[in-house]
């Protein structure tokens, strides 16, 4: 599914964009530093890429092996700059890069970066000091609270957004993206919402599998009745005795 | 059956025709229909007649606009950006294989085996 109109009507990618937006148009007096949060699988990713794509930002998903040299290594290569030897010089490089190319920074997963400590997060608040452009952290629910632990950090903030529950409307949206060839009736998309708790990843192994009972039973329509003997999404399987 | 073609039409009409018009003209030809060729640009199809014939009574200027950003700017449509502009996705080709994001390697993923790749590996 590409990156263009249509997930641009998700609850979350508006979320995004808008906050996005606002930094964008950050006065100069203040850091233009944005914290978008939610639980997993609500959908933060793809609505961090729908406005990379959109806004030509350098976008990195921080990895549970990186540190903070890795994590400049990769910044770097993806602006296209050799990456100098310390992370010192980096830093000082990839400030100059950013400040000149006026490009904002998603930095995603950002969880890894603050369980590295002050130090490491502090790195990160001198890139976006001196560069001044728009940044973007995005991080599990608890991001927030781990962030406020430092005062310097936690004031630069210029908009904390959360991630909501996907609604029964972006259920629908996500079957028009993911099942564009069914017509899935709206009680089925409703349930299927219920059950996910909100959760936009469930959805989409929901409307998956009801994809996968349509073609086996060749259905191009699905009903409420069709799905009464399916589950939406195996939970972890019970532990087997013999 | 053999029909004159828009274009050659165009230019008859125009003496030589401008290129948004042949443009308009060669979606015509394309889709054979001027119909559909005015659905696309956003103009009603009497309109993208009378262009053609060159007897359009309204702002040639307001319709060349619709006419250049619906059919002739250089678009491809990327199966993991949606739509960019040709000279990025050219530039997205050139890069080397990237572990910065899931999205830059769904990107390189597609590039490999996508047909506007011009270095692919047949």
């Amino acid at each position: 599914m590409a990156l263009d109109a249509q997930p641009a009507l998700l609850t979350n990618v508006t979320l995004f964009t808008e906050l996005m937006n606002r930094l964008l148009n950050t006065p100069d007096h203040l850091t233009p530093l944005g914290v978008f949060y939610g639980f997993s699988g609500f959908g933060k990713t793809i609505s961090a890429t729908f406005a990379a794509n959109r806004h030509g930002a350098l976008y990195l998903e921080v990895g549970a092996s990186w540190t903070v040299k890795k994590f400049c290594q990769m910044a770097l290569k993806e602006l296209g700059v050799v990456p100098a030897k310390t992370v010192t010089d980096m830093v000082e490089q990839l400030i100059e890069t950013l400040a000149i190319e006026t490009r904002p920074l998603i930095i995603d997963e950002f969880d890894h970066i603050a369980r590295m400590g002050e130090k490491s997060v502090n790195i990160i608040r001198e890139i976006l000091d001196k560069a001044q452009i728009p940044v973007i952290l995005i991080g599990e629910e608890y991001l927030p609270s781990s962030l406020k632990r430092w005062e310097r950090f936690d004031n630069r903030v210029r908009s904390w957004v959360a991630a909501q529950p996907a609604s029964v409307s972006d259920a629908k949206r996500l079957a028009k993206m993911y099942a564009p060839e069914l017509t899935i009736a709206d009680p089925v998309m409703e349930d299927m919402a219920t059950q996910a708790n909100g959760i936009v990843r469930r959805i989409c192994h929901g409307i998956e599998t009801v994809r996968e009972a349509a073609s086996l039973k060749g259905l191009s329509e699905v009903e409420l009745k069709d799905v009464a003997d399916i589950t939406y999404w195996q939970t972890r399987p019970a532990a087997r005795k013999h | 059956m053999s029909r004159t073609s828009t274009v050659e039409t165009a230019n008859e009409a125009w003496g030589a025709a401008p290129d948004w018009v042949l443009a308009l003209a060669q979606t015509c030809d394309e889709l054979e229909s001027q119909h559909q060729t005015a659905k696309r640009v956003g103009i009603s199809a009497t309109a993208v007649n009378q262009i053609l014939k060159d007897k359009y009574p309204g702002n040639l200027g307001n319709v060349e606009k619709k006419v250049r950003a619906a059919l002739m700017t250089d678009k491809v449509s990327c199966p993991v950006l949606g739509e960019i502009g040709s000279s990025q996705c050219l530039e997205n080709q050139g890069k080397p294989f990237s572990a910065a994001s899931s999205l830059k390697v769904q990107l390189w993923k597609a590039c490999q085996q996508c047909e506007q790749n011009l270095n692919r590996k047949e």
